[in-house]
């Protein structure tokens, strides 16, 4: 996967061995950005979840719903990818 | 032999230079001097190699519907390219090898019968191919556009197929402009600002370069409606029809980096157009 963040947000290319429609990349707002680097860090879901908390002060309740968004449609992405 | 595409340098040897004999859509890019350094070498060979050559690992295959088009193996430092005759799937036309500069190609005929005479070392798909290296190892990308210079203002047009590039391309050109390509195009990053050219087709067309300052992600629509992309947008649109192929992180991430900066400097709107003149002064409405 390469990534490159562009003005706070990331785009996401899979890498491929083959022809692929790369017309469906993964674009990542503010928020999904600053998950996707915390992935790096190896952090558990609820280790992301307070992340976003305390970086965009946001409740539990919200953080969690985008955390486990993220996580849904990223695994998706790379599935197809 | 010399040709000049999109800038770039291109130097093709062979023993017999009377034996090169490229399709016409090259023959306009041929020059006889070149004032700029040589970016890429060809040395051509009439027939296979005779010594084996190694296999290498796989690491991409242009795998098209009606068959197989190109392949390309890395041994240590070497890529070994496969390609195959697009007319006649299944057959090796020619197999290449170069190094990670990608500069110096030696560009191996695959001949099964005895039209040996001639040779044609840039014969489809190896040229575009040939091309698409070039940018990747310069600031530079191909991308599936329209290109057309209205008044000096280079614009392109793209999307996916059948989004309307070739119809853009007429409906500009009954307005007076000048239609680079309707296909395929070449960008690169100058001195100051950026431009854009045409790169040879099937058939013969001068060279023909412009200013590059608009991009425009087309789509068919009731009404022109244009809205400004800017950031991880625009570069994600962009990046979808750029020529690519996506098995080295590098080169990935030379058109991530390429369009990031790019975007910048040049307009990228998206473009929903009714097909007929009324676009062409929606679309100089918004220029800045």
């Amino acid at each position: 996967m390469a990534a490159k963040v562009v003005g706070g947000e990331t785009v996401l290319v899979p890498l491929q061995s083959n022809v692929a429609d790369l017309s469906e990349m993964f674009t990542l707002n503010e928020v999904g950005s600053f998950i996707w680097e915390k992935l790096d860090e190896n952090e558990s879901v609820e280790g992301l979840v307070e992340a976003v908390v305390s970086e965009f002060e946001i409740d539990n309740e919200t953080a969690n719903t985008d955390v486990t968004s993220f996580l849904t449609e990223l695994d998706a992405f790379l599935v197809k990818a | 032999m010399l040709l000049r595409i999109a800038d770039f340098v291109i130097e093709i040897n062979q023993k017999d230079a009377s034996a090169i004999k490229l399709d016409e859509g090259y023959q306009p890019f041929v020059v006889k001097v070149s004032e700029t350094e040589v970016d890429l070498v060809v040395n051509a060979f009439g027939q296979l190699p005779q010594e084996q050559l190694p296999t290498g690992m796989l690491l991409y295959r242009a795998q098209m519907p009606e068959g197989e088009l190109w392949k390309v193996s890395k041994s240590e430092e070497t890529y070994i390219f496969h390609v195959f005759d697009a007319d006649e799937p299944g057959v090796l036309q020619q197999v290449c090898t170069t190094d990670s500069l990608f500069r110096e190609w030696n560009v191996y005929m695959a001949f099964n019968t005895d039209e040996a005479s001639t040779i044609d070392p840039l014969k489809y798909p190896l040229g575009p191919l040939l091309m698409y290296y070039l940018t990747v190892k310069h600031e530079a990308i191909m991308i599936h556009a329209s290109g057309i210079s209205d008044n000096g203002i280079g614009r392109i047009f793209t999307g996916v197929s059948g989004k309307g590039k070739s119809t853009t391309a007429r409906i500009w050109f009954e307005a007076g402009a000048d239609v680079l390509n309707d296909d395929r195009l070449i960008i690169r990053k100058e001195k100051k600002g950026y431009s854009l050219h045409n790169t040879p087709m099937f058939y013969a067309d001068r060279p023909r370069s412009s200013e590059f300052k608009a991009a425009y992600i087309i789509r068919h629509e009731k009404e022109n409606v244009l809205e400004k992309l800017s950031g991880a947008t625009a570069v994600s649109a962009l990046a979808a029809n750029c020529i690519q192929h996506g098995y080295d992180r590098k080169m990935v991430e030379h058109h991530l980096n390429f369009l990031s900066e790019m975007v910048n400097e040049i307009s990228v709107q998206s473009l929903g157009f009714v097909p007929d003149k009324s676009v062409v002064q929606a679309v100089r409405d918004h220029d800045v």
